[in-house]
Protein backbone atom coordinates (compact mmCIF):
# COMPACT_ATOMS: atom_id res chain seq x y z
CA UNK A 1 0.00 0.00 0.00
CA UNK A 2 1.39 3.34 -1.08
CA UNK A 3 0.51 6.04 1.48
CA UNK A 4 1.90 9.39 0.35
CA UNK A 5 1.91 12.82 2.00
CA UNK A 6 -0.30 14.05 -0.85
CA UNK A 7 -2.90 11.37 -0.05
CA UNK A 8 -2.82 12.25 3.65
CA UNK A 9 -3.21 15.97 2.90
CA UNK A 10 -6.10 15.25 0.53
CA UNK A 11 -8.04 13.31 3.16
CA UNK A 12 -7.12 15.81 5.88
CA UNK A 13 -8.81 18.48 3.77
CA UNK A 14 -11.86 16.37 2.78
CA UNK A 15 -12.51 14.93 6.27
CA UNK A 16 -12.01 18.32 7.95
CA UNK A 17 -14.41 20.03 5.54
CA UNK A 18 -16.98 17.27 6.15
CA UNK A 19 -16.58 17.66 9.92
CA UNK A 20 -16.96 21.47 10.02
CA UNK A 21 -20.70 21.65 10.73
CA UNK A 22 -20.63 18.94 13.44
CA UNK A 23 -17.50 20.45 15.01
CA UNK A 24 -19.05 23.91 15.27
CA UNK A 25 -22.35 22.46 16.54
CA UNK A 26 -20.39 20.60 19.24
CA UNK A 27 -18.53 23.78 20.24
CA UNK A 28 -21.77 25.75 20.48
CA UNK A 29 -23.45 23.01 22.57
CA UNK A 30 -20.86 23.19 25.34
CA UNK A 31 -18.09 20.87 24.11
CA UNK A 32 -15.65 23.77 24.16
CA UNK A 33 -13.08 22.85 26.81
CA UNK A 34 -9.50 22.14 25.66
CA UNK A 35 -9.83 18.42 26.52
CA UNK A 36 -13.03 18.05 24.49
CA UNK A 37 -11.59 19.97 21.52
CA UNK A 38 -8.46 17.77 21.62
CA UNK A 39 -10.67 14.65 21.73
CA UNK A 40 -12.73 15.84 18.74
CA UNK A 41 -9.54 16.61 16.77
CA UNK A 42 -8.23 13.13 17.64
CA UNK A 43 -11.47 11.68 16.28
CA UNK A 44 -11.11 13.65 13.06
CA UNK A 45 -7.48 12.49 12.68
CA UNK A 46 -8.69 8.89 13.14
CA UNK A 47 -11.04 9.27 10.19
CA UNK A 48 -8.32 10.94 8.09
CA UNK A 49 -6.18 7.83 8.65
CA UNK A 50 -9.11 5.45 7.95
CA UNK A 51 -10.02 7.11 4.64
CA UNK A 52 -6.35 7.36 3.62
CA UNK A 53 -5.96 3.62 4.23
CA UNK A 54 -9.17 2.89 2.28
CA UNK A 55 -7.94 4.85 -0.73
CA UNK A 56 -4.44 3.33 -0.57
CA UNK A 57 -6.00 -0.17 -0.41
CA UNK A 58 -8.35 0.58 -3.34
CA UNK A 59 -5.48 2.02 -5.41
CA UNK A 60 -3.40 -1.09 -4.75
CA UNK A 61 -6.29 -3.24 -6.09
CA UNK A 62 -6.85 -0.76 -8.96
CA UNK A 63 -10.49 -0.20 -8.03
CA UNK A 64 -10.88 2.97 -10.11
CA UNK A 65 -14.68 2.89 -10.20
CA UNK A 66 -14.86 2.59 -6.40
CA UNK A 67 -12.42 5.49 -5.92
CA UNK A 68 -14.41 7.71 -8.27
CA UNK A 69 -17.63 6.82 -6.44
CA UNK A 70 -16.00 7.43 -3.04
CA UNK A 71 -14.87 10.90 -4.14
CA UNK A 72 -18.41 11.58 -5.37
CA UNK A 73 -19.90 10.35 -2.07
CA UNK A 74 -17.59 12.53 0.03
CA UNK A 75 -18.34 15.64 -2.04
CA UNK A 76 -22.11 15.04 -1.92
CA UNK A 77 -21.89 14.57 1.87
CA UNK A 78 -19.97 17.86 2.03
CA UNK A 79 -22.86 19.63 0.29
CA UNK A 80 -25.45 17.81 2.45
CA UNK A 81 -23.91 19.56 5.48
CA UNK A 82 -26.01 22.55 4.42
CA UNK A 83 -29.00 20.57 5.73
CA UNK A 84 -28.36 20.80 9.49
CA UNK A 85 -31.05 18.25 10.40
CA UNK A 86 -28.87 15.27 9.40
CA UNK A 87 -25.82 16.37 11.41
CA UNK A 88 -27.87 17.49 14.40
CA UNK A 89 -29.97 14.33 14.70
CA UNK A 90 -26.93 12.11 14.18
CA UNK A 91 -25.01 14.04 16.80
CA UNK A 92 -27.88 13.98 19.29
CA UNK A 93 -28.43 10.24 18.81
CA UNK A 94 -24.75 9.36 19.31
CA UNK A 95 -24.21 11.76 22.23
CA UNK A 96 -27.23 10.35 24.09
CA UNK A 97 -26.09 6.76 23.45
CA UNK A 98 -22.57 7.44 24.75
CA UNK A 99 -23.95 9.32 27.78
CA UNK A 100 -26.16 6.32 28.60
CA UNK A 101 -23.11 4.04 28.55
CA UNK A 102 -21.63 6.34 31.20
CA UNK A 103 -17.99 6.85 30.21
CA UNK A 104 -16.36 8.90 32.97
CA UNK A 105 -13.17 10.01 31.27
CA UNK A 106 -13.98 13.33 29.54
CA UNK A 107 -11.44 12.87 26.72
CA UNK A 108 -12.48 9.29 25.97
CA UNK A 109 -16.21 10.09 26.12
CA UNK A 110 -15.82 12.97 23.64
CA UNK A 111 -13.55 10.84 21.43
CA UNK A 112 -16.22 8.09 21.34
CA UNK A 113 -18.94 10.65 20.51
CA UNK A 114 -16.80 11.95 17.61
CA UNK A 115 -16.07 8.44 16.32
CA UNK A 116 -19.73 7.44 16.69
CA UNK A 117 -20.97 10.50 14.80
CA UNK A 118 -18.29 9.99 12.15
CA UNK A 119 -19.26 6.34 11.71
CA UNK A 120 -22.95 7.14 11.19
CA UNK A 121 -22.10 9.92 8.71
CA UNK A 122 -19.60 7.60 6.97
CA UNK A 123 -22.52 5.20 6.44
CA UNK A 124 -24.21 8.07 4.57
CA UNK A 125 -21.03 8.54 2.50
CA UNK A 126 -20.83 4.83 1.69
CA UNK A 127 -24.53 4.67 0.81
CA UNK A 128 -24.00 7.48 -1.74
CA UNK A 129 -20.79 5.76 -2.92
CA UNK A 130 -22.63 2.45 -3.42
CA UNK A 131 -25.45 4.17 -5.33
CA UNK A 132 -23.00 6.02 -7.59
CA UNK A 133 -20.94 2.86 -8.16
CA UNK A 134 -24.08 0.87 -9.08
CA UNK A 135 -25.38 3.54 -11.48
CA UNK A 136 -22.00 4.08 -13.18
CA UNK A 137 -21.54 0.28 -13.42
CA UNK A 138 -24.94 -0.08 -15.10
CA UNK A 139 -24.11 2.77 -17.48
CA UNK A 140 -20.80 1.09 -18.44
CA UNK A 141 -22.60 -2.21 -19.10
CA UNK A 142 -25.23 -0.41 -21.19
CA UNK A 143 -22.54 1.35 -23.26
CA UNK A 144 -20.68 -1.95 -23.73
CA UNK A 145 -23.86 -3.70 -24.94
CA UNK A 146 -24.59 -0.82 -27.38
CA UNK A 147 -21.07 -1.10 -28.81
CA UNK A 148 -21.42 -4.90 -29.15
CA UNK A 149 -24.75 -4.46 -30.96
CA UNK A 150 -23.19 -1.99 -33.43
CA UNK A 151 -20.28 -4.39 -34.15
CA UNK B 1 -43.44 65.38 -49.34
CA UNK B 2 -43.16 61.59 -49.11
CA UNK B 3 -39.42 61.90 -48.53
CA UNK B 4 -39.98 64.27 -45.61
CA UNK B 5 -42.62 61.97 -44.15
CA UNK B 6 -40.43 58.87 -44.36
CA UNK B 7 -37.55 60.78 -42.74
CA UNK B 8 -39.86 61.92 -39.98
CA UNK B 9 -41.10 58.37 -39.41
CA UNK B 10 -37.49 57.08 -39.33
CA UNK B 11 -36.55 59.76 -36.79
CA UNK B 12 -39.54 59.05 -34.53
CA UNK B 13 -38.96 55.28 -34.76
CA UNK B 14 -35.31 55.63 -33.79
CA UNK B 15 -36.30 57.73 -30.76
CA UNK B 16 -38.97 55.21 -29.78
CA UNK B 17 -36.46 52.34 -30.11
CA UNK B 18 -33.90 54.18 -28.00
CA UNK B 19 -36.62 54.99 -25.45
CA UNK B 20 -37.77 51.36 -25.36
CA UNK B 21 -34.21 50.07 -24.82
CA UNK B 22 -33.53 52.69 -22.15
CA UNK B 23 -36.76 51.98 -20.28
CA UNK B 24 -36.19 48.19 -20.50
CA UNK B 25 -32.68 48.61 -19.10
CA UNK B 26 -33.99 50.89 -16.36
CA UNK B 27 -36.72 48.37 -15.49
CA UNK B 28 -34.14 45.55 -15.30
CA UNK B 29 -31.85 47.77 -13.20
CA UNK B 30 -34.71 48.66 -10.83
CA UNK B 31 -35.75 45.00 -10.56
CA UNK B 32 -32.27 43.79 -9.65
CA UNK B 33 -31.40 46.88 -7.62
CA UNK B 34 -34.52 46.36 -5.51
CA UNK B 35 -33.20 42.96 -4.41
CA UNK B 36 -30.92 44.78 -1.96
CA UNK B 37 -33.57 47.16 -0.62
CA UNK B 38 -36.21 44.47 -0.24
CA UNK B 39 -33.91 42.35 1.93
CA UNK B 40 -32.74 45.46 3.86
CA UNK B 41 -36.30 46.32 4.82
CA UNK B 42 -37.09 42.63 5.42
CA UNK B 43 -34.42 42.59 8.12
CA UNK B 44 -36.31 45.34 9.92
CA UNK B 45 -39.68 43.60 9.35
CA UNK B 46 -40.84 46.42 7.06
CA UNK B 47 -42.95 45.63 4.03
CA UNK B 48 -40.92 47.21 1.23
CA UNK B 49 -44.05 47.70 -0.90
CA UNK B 50 -44.92 50.55 1.51
CA UNK B 51 -41.60 52.28 0.82
CA UNK B 52 -40.95 54.41 -2.25
CA UNK B 53 -37.37 53.47 -3.15
CA UNK B 54 -35.77 56.17 -5.34
CA UNK B 55 -35.07 54.84 -8.82
CA UNK B 56 -31.54 56.27 -8.67
CA UNK B 57 -30.74 54.06 -5.62
CA UNK B 58 -31.90 50.88 -7.36
CA UNK B 59 -30.09 51.77 -10.58
CA UNK B 60 -26.94 52.53 -8.57
CA UNK B 61 -27.06 49.08 -6.91
CA UNK B 62 -27.50 47.44 -10.31
CA UNK B 63 -24.62 49.46 -11.80
CA UNK B 64 -22.31 48.36 -8.98
CA UNK B 65 -23.10 44.73 -9.80
CA UNK B 66 -22.62 45.36 -13.55
CA UNK B 67 -19.28 47.14 -13.11
CA UNK B 68 -17.89 44.41 -10.82
CA UNK B 69 -19.09 41.72 -13.26
CA UNK B 70 -17.58 43.53 -16.28
CA UNK B 71 -14.21 43.88 -14.51
CA UNK B 72 -14.16 40.19 -13.58
CA UNK B 73 -15.08 39.05 -17.11
CA UNK B 74 -12.36 41.32 -18.51
CA UNK B 75 -9.79 39.89 -16.07
CA UNK B 76 -10.63 36.33 -17.12
CA UNK B 77 -10.81 37.09 -20.86
CA UNK B 78 -7.54 39.05 -20.95
CA UNK B 79 -5.42 36.22 -19.48
CA UNK B 80 -2.50 34.90 -21.54
CA UNK B 81 -2.79 31.16 -21.95
CA UNK B 82 0.36 29.02 -21.59
CA UNK B 83 2.48 31.82 -20.22
CA UNK B 84 4.95 31.11 -17.39
CA UNK B 85 3.19 31.91 -14.13
CA UNK B 86 4.72 33.65 -11.14
CA UNK B 87 3.01 33.96 -7.74
CA UNK B 88 1.93 37.52 -8.54
CA UNK B 89 0.58 36.77 -12.02
CA UNK B 90 -1.28 33.74 -10.62
CA UNK B 91 -2.68 35.94 -7.82
CA UNK B 92 -3.96 38.45 -10.36
CA UNK B 93 -5.45 35.63 -12.47
CA UNK B 94 -7.12 34.17 -9.37
CA UNK B 95 -8.93 37.42 -8.43
CA UNK B 96 -12.14 36.20 -10.16
CA UNK B 97 -11.80 32.94 -8.20
CA UNK B 98 -11.55 34.98 -4.98
CA UNK B 99 -14.83 36.73 -5.81
CA UNK B 100 -16.47 33.42 -6.78
CA UNK B 101 -15.37 31.74 -3.53
CA UNK B 102 -16.47 34.77 -1.52
CA UNK B 103 -19.94 34.55 -3.06
CA UNK B 104 -20.11 30.73 -2.85
CA UNK B 105 -19.15 30.54 0.83
CA UNK B 106 -21.55 33.41 1.68
CA UNK B 107 -24.32 31.62 -0.22
CA UNK B 108 -23.53 28.33 1.59
CA UNK B 109 -23.78 30.04 4.99
CA UNK B 110 -27.05 31.71 3.99
CA UNK B 111 -28.52 28.36 2.86
CA UNK B 112 -27.41 26.76 6.15
CA UNK B 113 -28.91 29.69 8.08
CA UNK B 114 -32.27 29.37 6.36
CA UNK B 115 -32.24 25.59 6.99
CA UNK B 116 -31.48 26.21 10.68
CA UNK B 117 -34.48 28.57 10.86
CA UNK B 118 -36.71 25.97 9.15
CA UNK B 119 -35.52 23.16 11.43
CA UNK B 120 -35.99 25.31 14.53
CA UNK B 121 -39.51 26.23 13.39
CA UNK B 122 -40.34 22.57 12.79
CA UNK B 123 -38.93 21.51 16.16
CA UNK B 124 -40.86 24.20 18.04
CA UNK B 125 -44.07 22.70 16.60
CA UNK B 126 -43.05 19.03 16.95
CA UNK B 127 -41.64 19.18 20.49
CA UNK B 128 -44.29 18.84 23.19
CA UNK B 129 -41.96 19.10 26.19
CA UNK B 130 -41.58 22.73 27.36
CA UNK B 131 -37.96 22.32 28.48
CA UNK B 132 -36.99 20.81 25.10
CA UNK B 133 -38.67 23.72 23.32
CA UNK B 134 -36.73 26.21 25.43
CA UNK B 135 -33.53 24.26 24.70
CA UNK B 136 -34.35 24.43 20.99
CA UNK B 137 -34.91 28.21 21.19
CA UNK B 138 -31.68 28.76 23.09
CA UNK B 139 -29.66 26.55 20.73
CA UNK B 140 -31.16 28.30 17.67
CA UNK B 141 -30.30 31.72 19.09
CA UNK B 142 -26.71 30.60 19.71
CA UNK B 143 -26.32 29.16 16.22
CA UNK B 144 -27.88 32.22 14.53
CA UNK B 145 -25.63 34.59 16.49
CA UNK B 146 -22.65 32.51 15.42
CA UNK B 147 -23.81 32.49 11.77
CA UNK B 148 -24.26 36.29 11.73
CA UNK B 149 -20.59 36.69 12.59
CA UNK B 150 -19.51 33.72 10.46
CA UNK B 151 -20.98 35.29 7.32
CA UNK B 152 -18.75 38.34 7.87
CA UNK B 153 -15.54 36.50 8.71
CA UNK B 154 -15.62 33.08 7.01
CA UNK B 155 -16.10 34.01 3.31
CA UNK B 156 -13.13 36.41 3.01
CA UNK B 157 -11.01 34.06 5.13
CA UNK B 158 -11.83 30.95 3.08
CA UNK B 159 -11.45 32.79 -0.24
CA UNK B 160 -8.11 34.34 0.84
CA UNK B 161 -6.63 31.04 2.05
CA UNK B 162 -7.66 29.11 -1.08
CA UNK B 163 -6.45 31.82 -3.47
CA UNK B 164 -3.12 32.28 -1.66
CA UNK B 165 -2.47 28.52 -1.60
CA UNK B 166 -3.37 28.10 -5.28
CA UNK B 167 -1.32 31.17 -6.27
CA UNK B 168 1.66 29.80 -4.34
CA UNK B 169 1.31 26.63 -6.44
CA UNK B 170 1.23 28.95 -9.53
CA UNK B 171 -2.29 27.77 -10.44
CA UNK B 172 -4.19 30.26 -12.61
CA UNK B 173 -8.00 30.04 -12.46
CA UNK B 174 -8.49 32.44 -15.39
CA UNK B 175 -6.12 30.39 -17.55
CA UNK B 176 -7.97 27.19 -16.64
CA UNK B 177 -11.31 28.77 -17.54
CA UNK B 178 -10.14 30.23 -20.85
CA UNK B 179 -8.53 26.94 -21.93
CA UNK B 180 -11.87 25.11 -21.48
CA UNK B 181 -14.90 25.00 -23.77
CA UNK B 182 -17.33 27.88 -24.26
CA UNK B 183 -19.99 25.79 -22.51
CA UNK B 184 -17.96 25.55 -19.32
CA UNK B 185 -17.20 29.27 -19.38
CA UNK B 186 -20.89 29.96 -19.88
CA UNK B 187 -21.73 27.70 -16.92
CA UNK B 188 -19.19 29.56 -14.75
CA UNK B 189 -20.75 32.90 -15.77
CA UNK B 190 -24.28 31.66 -14.98
CA UNK B 191 -23.09 30.37 -11.59
CA UNK B 192 -21.48 33.76 -10.88
CA UNK B 193 -24.65 35.68 -11.88
CA UNK B 194 -26.84 33.41 -9.75
CA UNK B 195 -24.54 33.84 -6.75
CA UNK B 196 -24.17 37.59 -7.06
CA UNK B 197 -27.93 38.12 -7.34
CA UNK B 198 -28.54 35.84 -4.33
CA UNK B 199 -25.92 37.67 -2.32
CA UNK B 200 -27.15 41.11 -3.46
CA UNK B 201 -30.50 40.27 -1.94
CA UNK B 202 -28.87 39.01 1.25
CA UNK B 203 -26.52 42.00 1.39
CA UNK B 204 -29.42 44.15 2.50
CA UNK B 205 -29.92 41.95 5.58
CA UNK B 206 -26.20 42.07 6.26
CA UNK B 207 -26.18 45.88 6.22
CA UNK B 208 -29.22 45.86 8.51
CA UNK B 209 -27.42 43.52 10.90
CA UNK B 210 -24.32 45.72 10.91
CA UNK B 211 -26.42 48.84 11.59
CA UNK B 212 -28.35 47.12 14.39
CA UNK B 213 -25.11 46.05 16.08
CA UNK B 214 -23.61 49.52 15.73
CA UNK B 215 -20.82 48.46 13.36
CA UNK B 216 -22.17 50.63 10.55
CA UNK B 217 -23.03 53.85 12.36
CA UNK B 218 -25.88 56.08 11.29
CA UNK B 219 -26.50 59.34 13.16
CA UNK B 220 -28.36 58.81 16.42
CA UNK B 221 -31.80 60.40 16.72
CA UNK B 222 -33.55 62.08 19.62
CA UNK B 223 -37.22 62.51 18.74
CA UNK B 224 -39.46 64.86 20.69
CA UNK B 225 -43.16 64.15 20.18
CA UNK B 226 -45.89 66.78 20.03
CA UNK B 227 -46.89 65.98 23.64
CA UNK B 228 -43.38 66.97 24.79
CA UNK B 229 -42.22 63.44 25.60
CA UNK B 230 -39.07 61.89 24.13
CA UNK B 231 -39.79 58.91 21.88
CA UNK B 232 -38.15 55.73 23.28
CA UNK B 233 -36.00 57.77 25.67
CA UNK B 234 -32.73 56.03 26.54
CA UNK B 235 -32.59 54.01 23.33
CA UNK B 236 -29.97 54.64 20.67
CA UNK B 237 -32.38 55.36 17.80
CA UNK B 238 -31.49 55.71 14.15
CA UNK B 239 -33.45 56.50 11.02
CA UNK B 240 -34.02 53.76 8.47
CA UNK B 241 -36.00 55.69 5.90
CA UNK B 242 -38.63 58.40 5.61
CA UNK B 243 -41.44 57.59 3.22
CA UNK B 244 -44.77 59.31 2.61
CA UNK B 245 -44.86 61.22 5.85
CA UNK B 246 -43.77 58.28 8.03
CA UNK B 247 -40.39 57.90 9.75
CA UNK B 248 -39.20 54.30 10.09
CA UNK B 249 -36.99 54.12 13.18
CA UNK B 250 -35.00 51.36 14.85
CA UNK B 251 -32.86 51.11 17.99
CA UNK B 252 -29.33 49.76 18.19
CA UNK B 253 -28.56 46.63 20.19
CA UNK B 254 -27.18 47.29 23.68
CA UNK B 255 -26.39 43.62 24.43
CA UNK B 256 -26.23 40.24 22.69
CA UNK B 257 -29.83 39.51 23.77
CA UNK B 258 -31.27 42.79 22.48
CA UNK B 259 -34.38 42.31 20.35
CA UNK B 260 -34.68 44.09 17.03
CA UNK B 261 -37.51 46.63 17.11
CA UNK B 262 -38.80 48.94 14.42
CA UNK B 263 -41.28 51.79 14.79
CA UNK B 264 -43.31 53.77 12.30
CA UNK B 265 -43.64 57.31 13.57
CA UNK B 266 -45.93 59.63 11.58
CA UNK B 267 -44.52 63.06 10.89
CA UNK B 268 -47.63 64.64 12.38
CA UNK B 269 -46.77 63.19 15.82
CA UNK B 270 -43.23 64.60 15.85
CA UNK B 271 -42.34 68.01 17.25
CA UNK B 272 -38.59 67.86 16.49
CA UNK B 273 -35.79 65.48 15.60
CA UNK B 274 -32.17 65.93 16.66
CA UNK B 275 -29.43 64.08 14.80
CA UNK B 276 -26.23 63.23 16.67
CA UNK B 277 -23.13 62.14 14.81
CA UNK B 278 -20.25 60.38 16.65
CA UNK B 279 -17.90 63.31 17.13
CA UNK B 280 -19.85 66.46 16.16
CA UNK B 281 -22.19 68.44 18.42
CA UNK B 282 -25.92 67.78 18.12
CA UNK B 283 -27.54 69.49 15.14
CA UNK B 284 -31.21 70.40 15.17
CA UNK B 285 -33.26 70.05 12.00
CA UNK B 286 -36.64 71.63 12.65
CA UNK B 287 -36.84 72.13 8.89
CA UNK B 288 -37.22 68.33 8.60
CA UNK B 289 -40.84 68.91 9.71
CA UNK B 290 -41.43 71.24 6.78
CA UNK B 291 -40.70 68.47 4.21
Amino acid sequence: MNITIKLLLKWTLLVSLNAVASFIAALLSGHDSMIKIAAMMAGIVTFVLIYTLIEAWAEMRQMKNFLMSLKFGVIVKLVIQLIPAIEIFTGMLVVRSIEQIGVENEFFATYLKTIGTGLVLSCVVFAITAAHSYISGRRLKLNASVINTRI
Amino acid sequence: MNEHLSELIKFIRSKIEIGAIASSLTAVAIYFGNFYYTSYFDYYFIDSTDIAIPISNSVRSFLVIMVISAVLVYMVASVEIQKKNSFWSALRDNAPLFVLLLLLSSWAILVYWSNVDSLSGWLSIALKDESMRKQNEFATQQVVTFLKWAILIAPPLIASIVVLVLSAKKFSFSELLMSRSVGLRGAALILYLFLILSIASAFGKLVGFLEFNGILRKPTLVITLTDGKKFQEGSSLYLLVKSEGVFYISARAISVDSKLMTWQVPQSAIKSIEFYSETAKPIQFPSVMAQ
